[in-house]
């Protein structure tokens, strides 16, 4: 029998079952604890975040619009979690409520963050989280999440609450991507 | 030759999935274009970098279970009252049928009694906790009390003579029946279809027990097609409801 799709699990959720539930569970789960580790490299944080966007997926259930894709959707709940806790952990008297791209991250993370396995990946860290938010979490999204940049700017659409539009993420993410090969340029030779 | 691909943008199209429309869309350009394409590949090699980046660690297994767990407690079953009030409602659907079909014998207070309180009382955990395992076992529990019953009641040689048995038997299933389904209609969990085939199998086998104290048709196969039989059938047509679409919670 063909493996169902996210979207056809979901609409079995939304009617109450129990168990599409715990399938999309199983393959959204460590993403979303992966993108969250990635951002503030603290487990503990990604932890309570997983169980936070799972909450606020299931209060937000039907909302989610039948056959529309679930990656985005749910990423989109999980981006809204993260800014959250980037305002709640980092916010500054300079960089106020609204300027995210303001919100530096501590380069060295959480207490119980993970060493890099190299000098090369520490300034790959370093450049990563150097960037502005905006770009950060498109890299984040595009890199590594492997959403399309429709698929992203969806997903931060509904996380920030005001239209994003496709060729704004594109924007962002080759200027994003265009600032890493610069900052890593004189890693190429290593 | 389509014109150069913008300096800013090299990074950005080194970094675009090989098989996306978009690089496929650039890749005619790079196949003309010896510089752009040299640039791309330049990029693709100072950006692989970040391939150097260490996966985080993987999510604890109890964090998993603890993060689902959470979303499982929201989605209870049916509540442990709109449990009982089902379960219940087999009492009142044998009380109807007695009413309905008068005893022939004295009634067994004390044996009706036992078999009730065990049919009910496993539909009642099958319902709350809502999982298939406790509903199979509350299925399980009250065909096997339907059989002890159709058993102990003694049987005659000869054909069936009458169905009316089993109209009785089906129309006591409807009142847990339809409880369970309005009880679920409200609760945030969809019930899975053995949960709602055994809240209509004790329906039917208090049915059941009403109907042996009134029907004077001992015939083997009467006794097992329209008093046992009506059970299986029962537990049959409540599977069937349970997994159609009336059976959502409406709360979704």
């Amino acid at each position: 029998m063909a493996e169902r799709t996210d979207e056809e699990l979901m609409a079995s959720y939304i009617d109450g079952d129990a168990r599409a539930f715990d399938v999309i569970f199983d393959r959204l789960a460590p993403r979303l604890h992966a993108f969250f580790a990635r951002t503030f490299r603290s487990a503990a944080i990604a932890d309570d975040l997983l169980q936070i966007t799972f909450l606020k997926i299931h209060a937000a259930r039907a909302t989610y619009e039948r056959g529309r894709p679930l990656r985005p959707w749910v990423f989109g709940i999980a981006a809204r979690a993260r800014i959250d806790e980037l305002r709640r952990r980092y916010r500054t008297e300079e960089s106020g409520d609204k300027d995210l791209d303001a919100i530096a991250l501590p380069v060295e993370g959480g207490a119980d963050a993970w060493p890099e396995v190299n000098e090369s990946a520490a300034r790959v860290r370093a450049a990563l989280d150097a960037l502005p938010e905006g770009q950060r979490v498109v890299v984040l999204l595009h890199r590594f999440e492997g959403l399309t940049f429709g698929e992203i700017a969806e997903a931060l659409s509904a996380a920030g609450g005001k239209p994003l539009t496709e060729v704004a993420v594109r924007v962002r993410a080759f200027r994003a991507y265009d600032q890493l090969r610069k900052s890593l340029a004189d890693l190429e030779a290593t | 030759m389509s014109p150069h691909l913008p300096p800013d943008e090299i990074a950005g199209v080194a970094m675009l999935s090989r098989t996306g429309p978009e690089r496929r869309a650039i890749a005619v350009h790079l196949r003309e274009c010896d510089t752009c394409r040299l640039a791309v590949e330049e990029a693709e090699r100072a950006l692989g970098v970040i391939d150097a980046l260490a996966a985080p660690p993987a999510a604890r297994t109890d964090v998993l279970a603890r993060a689902r767990a959470a979303v499982h407690a929201q989605m209870t079953a049916i509540s442990k009252l709109a449990a009982a009030l089902v379960a219940g409602l087999a009492v009142v659907a044998f009380a109807g049928v007695l009413a309905l079909a008068p005893p022939i014998v004295p009634v067994p207070w004390a044996l009706i009694g036992i078999v009730l309180a065990i049919s009910g009382g496993a539909t009642f955990l099958g319902l709350s906790k809502g999982s298939d395992r406790s509903a199979a076992l509350a299925l399980a529990t009250t065909i096997a009390a339907a059989a002890i019953v159709t058993w102990i009641s003694g049987f005659e040689a000869g054909p069936a003579r009458s169905h009316d048995c089993a109209l009785f038997e089906l129309g006591a299933a409807m009142l847990p029946l339809v409880g369970a389904l309005v009880f679920a209609r409200t609760s945030r969990l969809r019930p899975t279809a053995l949960t709602v085939a055994s809240a209509a199998a004790c329906g039917a086998l208090a049915g059941q027990l009403a109907i042996q104290l009134a029907c004077p048709d001992r015939h083997l196969d009467h006794v097992l097609v329209f008093h046992l039989g009506a059970v299986i059938a029962a537990a049959i047509a409540g599977a069937l409801i349970g997994g159609a679409p009336l059976a959502r919670p409406r709360a979704a």
